[in-house]
């Protein structure tokens, strides 16, 4: 066999490989994002904040037990801050258990939501909280 | 060395590979989803809280909803760019069939087809009427929208 022959079937084979590493760490990623029910969590708490969110007045607050979202997203190695993110802009939550990737629903509420925060409930070591305030829509002056 | 027939097998392999794949893709896809389901339909709930909210905002702006110029964003505290995507807003006064909608106005017919329980992409809809200073007025409220994933 000539090495024009060789080449031709290492590149085929590379191709092979490189299609099959990619297809690899798609599925992965898909069924990872199963892992500990993290995506029927992300996807409950997401839609669940969303309907408190449009039920609320300006002014109110909210506490919400999230200890079960706590638990899995500190698996994983997610900080507090990067669990539950409003994005006041776009009207919609997001709720993310594992690395960069995350559950979004739009809220249809003309508000804003200020101040979210997951915190320790008093007294308690495990039990985590989320807190955020619904507040009427700051408007951009140039809007 | 027949070159034509050697291109013509790799083609195959090539072809094989990629149904493999996809048995195998669609396998661990089929496995997830019978596991876990649809998930979480949340269209009747949305379409009810929304239904409420216009509502309300009707029966105190009954006369407003059909006033040129009318914004029912302004008046009734809710976003534009969530609602003309996913949703509908109808409201109809009977007597003579005057109309207020915002919206998907197709939503009307979407939300009372056969497959609209199974179907995630079809509406679910809360329909009712409401009376208020002598007349009645329909409201049809329907939402399709559903969770998507993003990069954080």
């Amino acid at each position: 066999m000539d090495k024009k022959g060789v080449g031709e079937i290492l590149t085929n084979n590379l191709i092979y490989i490189i299609l099959f590493l990619v297809f690899f760490m798609l599925m992965f990623y898909f069924v990872i994002g199963f892992q500990d029910g993290a995506a029927v969590w992300e996807e409950f708490y997401a839609k669940e904040i969303v309907k408190i969110v449009n039920e609320a007045e300006p002014g109110t607050e909210i506490y919400l037990d999230v200890t079960s979202l706590t638990k899995i997203a500190f698996k994983h190695g997610k900080s507090r801050n990067e669990i539950i993110i409003f994005n006041n802009v776009k009207n919609s939550v997001i709720v993310s258990l594992i690395s960069k990737s995350g559950t979004a629903f739009n809220f249809f509420n003309d508000v804003d939501i200020v101040e979210p925060n997951i915190e320790l409930i008093s007294g308690g070591t495990e039990t985590n909280r989320l807190y955020f305030k619904v507040m009427e829509k700051q408007r951009d002056e140039n809007e | 060395m027949n070159r034509t027939g050697e291109v013509a097998g790799s083609g195959l392999l090539f072809f094989v590979f990629f149904l493999m794949m996809i048995v195998v893709g669609a396998g661990i896809s089929g496995g997830v989803w019978m596991f876990y389901g649809q998930g979480y339909d949340f269209r009747e709930t949305e379409s009810s809280v929304l239904f409420e909210r216009v509502g309300d905002c009707f029966v105190e702006e009954k006369d407003n909803f059909f006033e040129d110029g009318f914004d029912i964003y302004e008046t009734c505290r809710l976003e534009k760019k969530v609602l003309s995507e996913n949703h509908l807003v109808l409201v109809r006064r009977v007597s003579d069939g005057n109309e207020y909608f915002i919206g998907v106005r197709d939503f009307e017919t979407q939300c009372f087809l056969d497959a609209r329980k199974k179907n995630m992409n079809l509406p679910l809809c809360v329909n009712s009427s409401i009376m208020k200073g002598g007349e009645t007025y329909d409201i049809v409220v329907g939402s399709n929208q559903d969770s998507r994933k993003v990069a954080t």
